[in-house]
Parts: C-alpha cells; structure tokens; sequence
C-alpha cells in the first residue's frame, strides 16, 4: 500500500497574499512556503498518497514545467516537508 | 500611593511608583475596556496560592531577571513578608504580568513594543531587546504623544487593530501620555545597525519578522494562533528605520504614511 501523507495538524497557519506561513510553536520555528509546497499543504487537509498529490499539482501547472520536472520537484518537497514535521 | 494587586486570589499591598501620574484614570479606561478589575480594595491574603503554582513561577522570574535587587519573601512564622513589594519596578513588573492575563483571557494580545500617536492612529515600535524601542520613544515623545512603553494592548476588531494605552515605564515621563483606545497605523521596526533611513517592508517579510521577534513568547496554540492572526494585519504597514542615537528621526517618522 501506498504510504499517504497528511498535514501536521498541531501546526497553526496564515495564508498571506499568496503564501503560507506556518508555525511550530512548540519548536519555535516558523516555516515559510513556496508555491510548490503551498500547494502541497493545501491539498493534504486529508491523507493522500504521492500519485494523488503528483496529479494534483500537474493539474494546478497546466502548460508549465514538463511532468516528470514537476514529479521531481514535489517528490524533494514531500520529503523536506516531511523531514521538518509539516506533514505526517 | 499604595495599592492593592490581585494576583491569582491573593491581593498584596504594593506602592506605586511616583511617576506614574495618570494611573488612576488610566485604571478606569482599562476596566472599561477590557472588564474585572486587578487594582482592588484589600482582602484576605490567601498564602497558600502564593506559594506555589502561579505566583512562584512569577518569583522565580524575578529572581533571575533582576539578581541581587530582589529579596525573595521570607516566613515569619505563619505570616508571608513581602518587603520586596515595595520597590516601584516591581510595581510595574506584577501590573503587567496581570494585564497580560486579563488581556489574552478576553482574546486580546500583548507585545513587547513600545506606542506614540501620529495623526490620531497609533504607531507600534518593535525590535529586538535592547533595539533602541523605549530610547526612540523618547526621542519622539516631545513631537507624538506616547501611548505604552515595553508593554502593548492590542485588541482585533472588524479587521482592525486598536492599541490601549499602558503607562507603566518607569523610564517615561507618564505626564505626556495620551489615554485613549487607537487604531494601528503603522509598525516600525528599530534596527540601529545600517545607516540611516525608512523602507517599508514587503507584508511577508513584515509578518516573518513579527513572528520571529516574539517567537519565544508564542508557546502556546491559543497565542499563537492569535499572534498570525493579528501579525497579518499589521504586517499591511510595516517600516524599517534605521538611525543612530543623536540623528534627527522626526524626519523619518513624517514618512510614515498611516
């Protein structure tokens, strides 16, 4: 089975214009997302596996970076993302 | 003058510095704003409370921060002495620690910052400790009128952000202060160290330096949930000054647009 990612819920969060700031209060660290990321927090509000994250974001590219750039892209994010506790 | 402080369910007798002039109307405002009253006619001291809990935390506190200025309470039998009271810093220190308990229990926010009224709105000096926040204050509040020193009031209403006045510095001259609730015009943010000057700031990196300037203090998901939430808002208006001690800053703070 595919492991499924979600968002960290004791993470508290302000969308700003176009951007996300979160913030680990309990480790005192804020976290500022691009766009890429933002979109990726955006859609984990529930579990979801990579392949549904990868086709979310093509989706949300259309007529942009090639695929498999963007494929590259979400997989390195979805790891950093995970390796700073946004997601779990 | 001495008053009465309740803290927790204990009420202790305490004088209040001699330049704090406007207290006794500002008590007033305040309680109007923002409900129960801490300044209190005395009652029965309940030690027990003191003594462990809330108020050791807060004893604890100012042993470190204020050394060998404080004289921890000593038993005299079953009695609590608290000499220490007396000292005018303390006054402020206790006051304040109980404004931000009544002000965040009713959904409001304190930040360490400093305030002064241009055209009617108030605008917020922030900055690391030791930034120059209190010394610009002073700079100015010959020119603006100051509303709070160290400690600041914010209350969020429709989208907006009202500063209550605070007069509780030490280092201020209390007489020059303006009561009143104001709406923020503006955030300038104190940075001594390049040159001398005024930018605004992009409203991301207005709200990134917000929240990392009071990172320590938002160690709960109430307050910090609350702090994004104002910090958005006041993150619309943010400026960087930059100038030595000695520099005219008034023509920097004219730049200001509210």
């Amino acid at each position: 089975m595919k492991k499924k990612y979600i968002r960290n819920k004791d993470l508290v969060w302000e969308k700003v214009d176009n951007d996300l700031v979160l913030l680990d209060y309990e480790a005192g660290k804020i976290h500022y997302l691009n766009e890429t990321a933002r979109l990726i927090w955006d859609f984990l509000n529930k579990k979801r596996n990579s392949k549904e994250i990868y086709d979310y974001v093509i989706s949300c590219y259309k007529g942009g970076d090639g695929k498999m750039e963007i494929k590259r892209d979400v997989r390195r994010m979805l790891v950093k993302m995970k390796k700073l506790k946004l997601l779990i | 003058m001495i008053y009465f402080l309740k803290i927790a369910k204990v009420v202790i007798e305490v004088s209040c510095p001699d330049n704090l002039y406007l207290i006794d109307d500002w008590k007033v405002f305040f309680e109007e704003g923002w409900g129960t009253p801490f300044l209190v006619k005395k009652q029965k001291v309940d030690i027990k409370v003191i003594l462990d809990g809330y108020k050791t935390k807060g004893l604890r506190t100012i042993k470190s921060s204020m050394k060998d200025k404080v004289n921890l309470p000593s038993m005299n039998d079953s009695e609590l002495v608290f000499d220490h009271f007396l000292n005018p810093s303390l006054f402020v220190f206790f006051l304040s620690k109980l404004i931000k308990k009544t002000v965040e229990e009713r959904g409001g926010l304190i930040l360490h910052a400093s305030a002064f009224v241009k055209d009617n709105r108030a605008v917020l000096i922030t900055g690391k400790s030791g930034s120059g926040k209190t010394t610009l204050l002073r700079q100015l509040m010959y020119f603006y009128s100051p509303i709070a020193d160290d400690l600041v009031m914010l209350e969020k209403k429709k989208g907006k952000i009202f500063v209550y006045t605070s007069p509780l510095n030490l280092k201020l001259d209390t007489k020059l202060m303006k009561i009143g609730k104001f709406e923020v015009g503006a955030v300038v943010m104190v940075d001594k160290k390049t040159g001398f000057g005024i930018e605004k700031l992009k409203k991301n990196e207005a709200l990134i330096l917000l929240l990392d300037q009071t990172r320590s203090l938002l160690n709960n998901r109430v307050v910090a949930k609350r702090s994004l939430g104002y910090y958005k808002v006041l993150s619309a208006n943010v400026y960087r000054i930059s100038y030595t001690i000695g520099e005219s800053v008034n023509s920097l703070i004219e730049k200001i647009d509210l």
